[in-house]
């Protein structure tokens, strides 16, 4: 009777271990057993002559390349050989469930990189960026959508949604300054940028790699770079890198690179996702151009005529100063500023970056901020909770489908918040500091961790509401 | 009698398993979604206990194995086995094909990775930290029981607890005896009998 029971409590422990499967599995299994046909049975004899009396034509027709030894090494003296460019134009194609798409990308050794992305000829989104000091990317909206159609992430976001109009930001006070600590390496622009992404995916998918050198139809030699992996956790690749794709954990893919034999530059790159059992391809280049000077008229991009702009200054005016700045044992919190609207409601605005130690022993994984982490009280003891009414968060750079509540695999973010006041117990107590605290939220088993800031100053109440909708401005081009 | 027909004979759902494997046959689609409906969860929670608790593979695994499964249902034989034996024998070729994919590639230990993206999303919004806590929980003792057995024995334990197959059939499965099946079962239960008093303790 013992096993049985030992048989009973087993039995619970991995049921309740296993999540059940999520609901879009469904579709996807069925779509792949609707496509499988029948085995068919064939002599093993049979399957073997016919493979071989291909191999054979082929060869013998010079269309399959001729194995020419191995090329180790290739991988990173492309990396090498990439960081000494002087710039760099590639076109070439995206494959995403919400269909195809072309781009073309621009980027030289003085910091401007421009990316541009067209659905069936039609421009859909461009990101430039100029260390000259001019920056134009697309507004949140459709930044979000591009994003989602890298990786047809859980939203669904579909191409419907970028509508007829483009929307840009022009304006430089839209565009918020980078949070992180690298800007060669993460900024776009940087030279080294051109390809840390191709070198990353090497630790970010576990890639197994094999280089070979082979000859070419025509008597040419080039090496091959062939490598595949799985997503170690989410990644968002974004639309301004190199690969501008957004993968998710577990996520198999192949990577097919070309090199130049004599200068070890890459020539062709081809990414290959595995779906519903079959390698589809999710990137490739046509073309890539090294040392290439980027046009006059690429550079120069100015608003159509009629563009109407949302303008919307607060992060500019707020995130250059410091309130209060600490950390806890993850993270570094900055308070940058904080409002108080005309019924002495609060609005905070503060960064969260994770620690280098911190992000290393958790893999790269963030604890996840959970609404509602955040919170005030006044010198009268009067509480102040995240509104509920909008701008309960409010951050720039969240993709879509982990907007809210949860800012998912976002471990480094700028947020402005509305903190709602409480009833005060004496009527016509007028508060003049207050203690902020903000604290990732975590579930449980994982330890939460907040810092509080204390005796903060209340600046005078304004007059509006909505301080951060009220603040924002249109312009018309 | 034809070999569906002798799916028939077999257990308590012999009868609905010679009707699906009759449909999987004619190609119907209702009868692929009655598959997915009546093995996905036990294939899925298989696959999780056996890769640790990696939700991405276990789900490219579950798709896989149905695909399998319809590609060669020709070859199904009723006489030799269940359909849920069957169905076990596929997607556990692939978890061990998965295995040695993942010892060659060294990755993370399955134990230091966490499926925060699988509690969060299955998590009601309300509760969303206990669930998520309680899961964790469960899947840290899944992941001590795991190192504590052997590969043989958690599978063998796990189809014997949880997926409620016979002796005969598991051995099937795993290519040995019935006796040796009750064997490893022992050994199995008595392992886990002192992992789990361990982790109360």
């Amino acid at each position: 009777m013992t096993d049985r029971r030992e048989d009973i409590q087993v039995a619970q422990l991995i049921t309740q271990a296993a999540p059940p499967p999520r609901p879009e599995l469904r579709d996807r299994a069925l779509e792949a057993m609707a496509k499988v046909g029948p085995r068919r049975r064939a002599s093993r004899l049979r399957v073997v002559a016919l493979a071989t009396a291909a191999v054979a034509l082929l060869l013998g027709l010079g269309f399959l390349p001729f194995p020419a030894g191995s090329a180790k090494g290739a991988w990173d003296r492309a990396v090498a050989a990439a960081e000494k460019t002087r710039g760099l134009h590639v076109t070439g194609r995206m494959f995403t469930a919400a269909g195809e798409f072309s781009f073309e990308q621009w980027r030289s050794g003085d910091g401007f990189s421009r990316f541009d992305l067209r659905h069936q000829g039609r421009l859909l989104a461009m990101s430039l960026y100029d260390r000259g000091g001019r920056q134009v990317i697309p507004d949140s909206n459709t930044l979000q959508a591009v994003q989602g159609l890298g990786g047809a992430p859980p939203s669904g976001v579909g191409i419907g949604l970028l509508g007829p109009e483009l929307h840009f930001a022009f304006d430089r006070g839209n565009v918020l300054p980078p949070i992180w600590d690298t800007p060669e390496a993460q900024w776009p622009g940087g030279r080294k940028q051109v390809v840390a992404r191709l070198f990353h995916l090497k630790d970010l998918f576990a890639l197994r790699v094999t280089e070979k050198r082979e000859r070419t139809l025509w008597g040419g030699l080039r090496e091959v770079v062939a490598a595949e992996g799985r997503a170690r956790q989410a990644i968002s690749l974004g639309n301004v890198v190199f690969l501008p794709l957004v993968l998710w954990q577990g996520d198999r893919i192949r990577v097919r690179a070309e090199t130049d034999p004599a200068s070890g530059k890459l020539s062709s790159l081809a990414v290959l996702k595995l779906v519903n059992g079959a390698w589809r391809p999710i990137y490739v280049t046509d073309s890539i151009a090294w040392d290439a000077e980027v046009p006059k008229e690429v550079r120069e991009v100015a608003p159509p005529q009629g563009h109407v702009e949302l303008v919307d200054p607060w992060w500019s005016k707020r995130l250059a100063s410091v309130l209060r700045a600490g950390a806890t044992r993850s993270w570094e919190v900055t308070l940058h500023a904080l409002d108080v609207n005309r019924h002495g409601d609060v609005f905070i605005t503060f960064s969260r970056k994770q620690k280098p130690a911190a992000r290393e022993r958790s893999n790269g994984w963030s604890l996840p901020m959970l609404a509602g982490a955040a919170r005030a009280v006044d010198d009268c003891g009067v509480s102040y909770a995240p509104s509920t009414r909008g701008h309960q968060f409010d951050t720039p750079r969240v993709v879509k489908g982990y907007a809210d509540p949860v800012f998912f695999a976002q471990p480094d973010v700028h947020v402005r918040m509305r903190l709602s006041r409480g009833k005060p117990s004496t009527p016509g107590a007028a508060p003049t500091e207050v203690s902020v605290t903000i604290s990732s939220g975590a579930p449980r088993g994982m330890a939460t961790e907040a810092i509080t800031f204390r005796h903060i100053p209340l600046p005078p109440s304004q007059a509006g509401d909505d301080l951060i909708a009220e603040g924002q401005q249109k312009r018309q081009f | 009698m034809s070999e569906v027909d002798l799916a028939g004979t077999r257990g308590r759902t012999g009868s609905a398993d010679a009707a699906l494997v009759l449909g999987l046959r004619q190609r119907r689609p209702e009868a692929s979604a009655q598959l997915y409906d009546r093995f996905a969860p036990s294939l899925h929670r298989f696959a999780l206990t056996r890769l640790g608790g990696d939700i991405g593979v276990a789900e490219d695994l579950v798709v896989e194995t149905l695909a399998d499964a319809c590609r060669s249902i020709t070859t199904f034989k009723p006489r030799r086995s269940s359909l849920s034996a069957w169905l076990f024998g596929i997607a556990r070729r692939r978890v061990q094909m998965e295995i040695r994919r993942q010892r060659r590639r060294k990755t993370l230990p399955a134990a230091a990775r966490v499926p925060m993206e699988a509690a969060l999303e299955t998590a009601a919004e309300g509760d969303l930290a206990a669930d998520a806590g309680s899961r964790l929980d469960a899947q840290q003792k899944v992941a001590h029981l795991r190192a504590h057995l052997s590969d043989l024995e958690m599978e063998v334990l796990v189809f014997s607890c949880v997926e409620q197959l016979s002796a005969g059939e598991i051995g099937q499965l795993i290519g040995r005896s019935e006796r040796a099946v009750h064997s490893i079962l022992h050994r199995a239960r008595t392992k886990a009998r002192e992992r789990l008093v361990g982790d109360d303790g």
